[in-house]
C-alpha cells in the first residue's frame, strides 16, 4: 500500500487505484495549516487515522517514515497521479492556502532572535568606524585655534556615538548570553556574535566545521589561497581574542585551530542539546593552550 | 514587436519582452520598462538581471507552452519568476526559495499573479515540497551552490515528467574557485550524464553574466 499526501488530502493506493482517501475541506486556513504543519516535520493525524490496520506501508517523505516503509526512488510515486481537480479543489485555493502558509512561515523565520544579534553586531561595527573617523576629525580640527562653538557639535557627536557603543555592547551581551550561552562563555560575546553574522545564523554556525569557522572573516584572504596559492589564513574574526591577538606569531595559528574546534561543539551545544558545557570546554581549552605554549 | 519561437515571449530589435496580464496592470517588479504596442503592454526581460533571458538571448530555445507546470528552484525575489508568470496563463510555476527574506518580496510579487505558488523550503530536501509540487513539464534551478548539480538530479528525478526537460545555470565559481571555468561545467555534464540524463544544450552565458553557463537536458 502506498500512503500519498497531497494539499487537498490523504490517499492509501495500490498498484492501480486508490484504496481509501481523506479529503481536507476547501477551506484555506484549514488547508494552510495542514502544510505547515507537515513542513514543521509532523505526521498529521489524518495520517495516522488512515495507516490504521493496514500492512506493508510505503512512503515517500522522511517526515513519514514511522509510518511506513521509506522508499523515495519507488517508480509508483511517479507514474500514478492524483490531480486536485478531479477532487474539485482550483488552482485558486492552493495558491490562497501556500500564500497564507508562506506568508506565516516567513514572519516565523524572521523572528528568530539570531537575526535581531546579526543586525546589532553590525550596527556596532558601523558606530565603532564611525566613531574613529569623527574622533580623527576632532583631532585634526582641534590644532587649530577655533572657538569652543564650533566645535560643539562635532564634539557632541561623537560623545553620543560613544554612549551608544556602549549600551549597544551591553544588549549584545545580554542576548548572547541567553542564546548561545556557551559560545559567549568561551570566546566573548561581541567575538561570538560576529561569527554568527559572518555564517548568517547561529544554526548554519553549528552546523559548520571548525576549520570553517576558524577562518570566518578572512573570507578574501581563503579565496586568493584557493584561486592563486600562496599561503591560506589562519584566523579570521576569532583573531580579536586577547588569547590569540597576544600570543607570538608561530602558535596563533595552533591556539586559533584549537579555540575554533571548542567553538564548534560549544555552537552545537547551544543549538542542537542546549546544555551548559561552557565550564568543560573551557578547561580543556586552556589546557591545550598551556600545552602549545610549552612546546 | 515580433513573437519569437518561445510562445509568450517576444523580440523588438535586440530586446525580448513578455505580455504584461490585465491583473498587474502597470506593475514593475524589478523596475523593468513597460512598453505599449498595439493595445497591449510588454514587460521588457532584462538580461542582466535575469539568467533565462540571458539564455534565450544566446539561443537557448525553449518547449515551454501556456499549460505548462514549472518548478522554480531558487526563486529568489521573483525576478524571472514574474517573466515565466507572464509566459505561462493555465500552468503554474512553483518557486520554491529557502531565504525567508527573499521570499518576502517574492510574496509580494505572488499577490497580483494568481499562477505563481510560493514555497518556503530548502531545494536540498526535495520530499519536503511534495505535498504541493506535482509532476511538472520544466524543472527549472538557479542556485550558486556548490552542490548544486545534485540538488538538480534530485529534484528532477522526483518531479519531472518523462517527455519534459531540465535547465540548470551553473556558476562556475561556485563549483569550484579553484578550477577553470570550462572545466567545472565540464564537471556538472558529467554529473548529470552519470544520472541519465540527456545533455541537450549547452550555453555560455556570456557577456552578460562572467563564468556562468545554462544547461538543458532532458529524462
Amino acid at each position: 500500500m502506498y500512503l500519498i499526501t497531497k494539499w487537498f488530502g490523504i490517499f492509501l493506493c495500490d498498484k492501480e487505484s486508490i484504496i481509501d482517501k481523506i479529503l481536507f475541506s476547501k477551506d484555506v486556513k484549514v488547508i494552510s495549516k495542514k502544510i505547515i504543519k507537515t513542513q514543521q516535520n509532523e505526521i498529521l493525524t489524518e495520517e495516522k487515522k488512515i495507516v490504521k490496520n493496514v500492512k506493508d506501508v510505503i512512503v515517500n517523505e522522511t517526515r513519514l517514515k514511522k509510518l511506513g516503509e521509506y522508499k523515495p526512488s519507488n517508480t509508483f510515486f511517479k507514474k500514478f497521479k492524483i490531480k486536485a481537480d478531479e477532487f474539485d479543489f482550483s488552482k485558486e485555493l492552493l495558491h490562497k492556502a501556500t500564500l497564507l502558509a508562506t506568508k506565516i512561515n516567513v514572519d516565523k523565520k524572521l523572528e528568530s532572535e539570531d537575526l535581531q544579534i546579526i543586525q546589532m553586531v553590525n550596527t556596532l561595527d558601523d558606530f565603532i568606524q564611525t566613531s574613529n573617523l569623527l574622533y580623527e576629525r576632532l583631532e585634526s580640527w582641534s590644532m587649530l585655534p577655533t572657538p569652543k562653538e564650533k566645535i560643539q557639535p562635532l564634539k557632541n557627536a561623537y560623545s553620543t556615538i560613544n554612549n551608544e557603543i556602549k549600551s549597544l555592547e551591553i544588549q549584545i551581551e545580554n542576548d548572547m548570553v541567553r542564546i548561545a550561552p556557551n559560545i559567549t562563555n568561551i570566546i566573548g560575546p561581541l567575538i561570538g556574535a560576529r561569527l554568527i553574522s559572518h555564517s548568517s545564523g547561529i544554526i548554519k554556525l553549528a552546523t559548520m566545521p571548525a576549520s570553517t569557522i576558524q577562518v570566518l572573516g578572512a573570507e578574501k584572504a581563503l579565496f586568493r589561497y584557493k584561486k592563486e596559492g600562496g599561503k591560506p589564513p589562519k584566523h579570521g574574526v576569532i583573531f580579536q581574542h586577547s588569547l590569540i591577538n597576544k600570543t607570538p606569531k608561530e602558535i596563533r595559528g595552533k591556539i586559533a585551530r584549537t579555540f575554533a574546534t571548542k567553538i564548534a561543539i560549544a555552537a552545537k551545544a547551544d543549538v542542537f542539546t542546549k546544555r551548559d558545557i561552557s565550564k568543560e570546554l573551557k578547561d580543556s581549552l586552556n589546557k591545550r593552550v598551556k600545552e602549545i605554549k610549552n612546546q | 514587436m515580433k513573437l519569437t519561437e518561445i510562445p509568450g515571449v517576444f523580440k523588438d530589435k535586440n530586446k525580448i519582452f513578455t505580455e504584461n496580464p490585465k491583473s498587474c496592470k502597470g506593475i514593475k517588479v524589478y523596475n523593468e520598462r513597460l512598453v505599449k504596442y498595439k493595445g497591449k503592454v510588454f514587460r521588457s526581460w532584462n538580461p542582466y538581471r535575469s539568467k533565462l533571458a540571458t539564455a534565450i538571448l544566446n539561443g537557448l530555445s525553449i518547449k515551454i507552452n501556456p499549460n505548462s507546470n514549472v518548478l522554480y528552484l531558487g526563486a529568489a525575489t521573483g525576478t524571472t519568476v514574474s517573466h515565466i508568470s507572464d509566459i505561462l496563463k493555465e500552468g503554474l510555476v512553483y518557486s520554491v526559495e529557502s531565504s525567508p527574506l527573499a521570499v518576502k518580496k517574492l510574496i509580494q510579487v505572488c499577490e497580483k499573479r494568481k499562477n505563481i505558488i510560493p514555497i518556503l523550503e530548502d531545494a536540498n530536501h526535495p520530499d519536503r515540497y511534495s505535498l504541493i509540487v506535482p509532476i511538472v513539464d520544466i524543472v527549472y534551478q538557479d542556485i550558486s551552490q556548490r552542490n548544486q548539480a545534485e540538488i538538480f538530479i534530485e529534484n528532477i528525478k522526483r518531479y519531472l515528467k518523462k517527455n519534459g526537460f531540465g535547465i540548470i545555470m551553473v556558476k562556475a565559481r561556485s563549483i569550484d574557485v579553484s578550477l577553470e571555468p570550462k572545466k567545472a561545467f565540464d564537471l556538472v555534464c558529467s554529473k548529470l550524464e552519470g544520472s541519465g540524463f540527456k545533455i541537450l544544450n549547452k550555453i555560455n552565458l556570456n557577456p552578460y553574466e562572467k563564468d556562468h553557463a545554462a544547461i538543458m537536458i532532458s529524462l
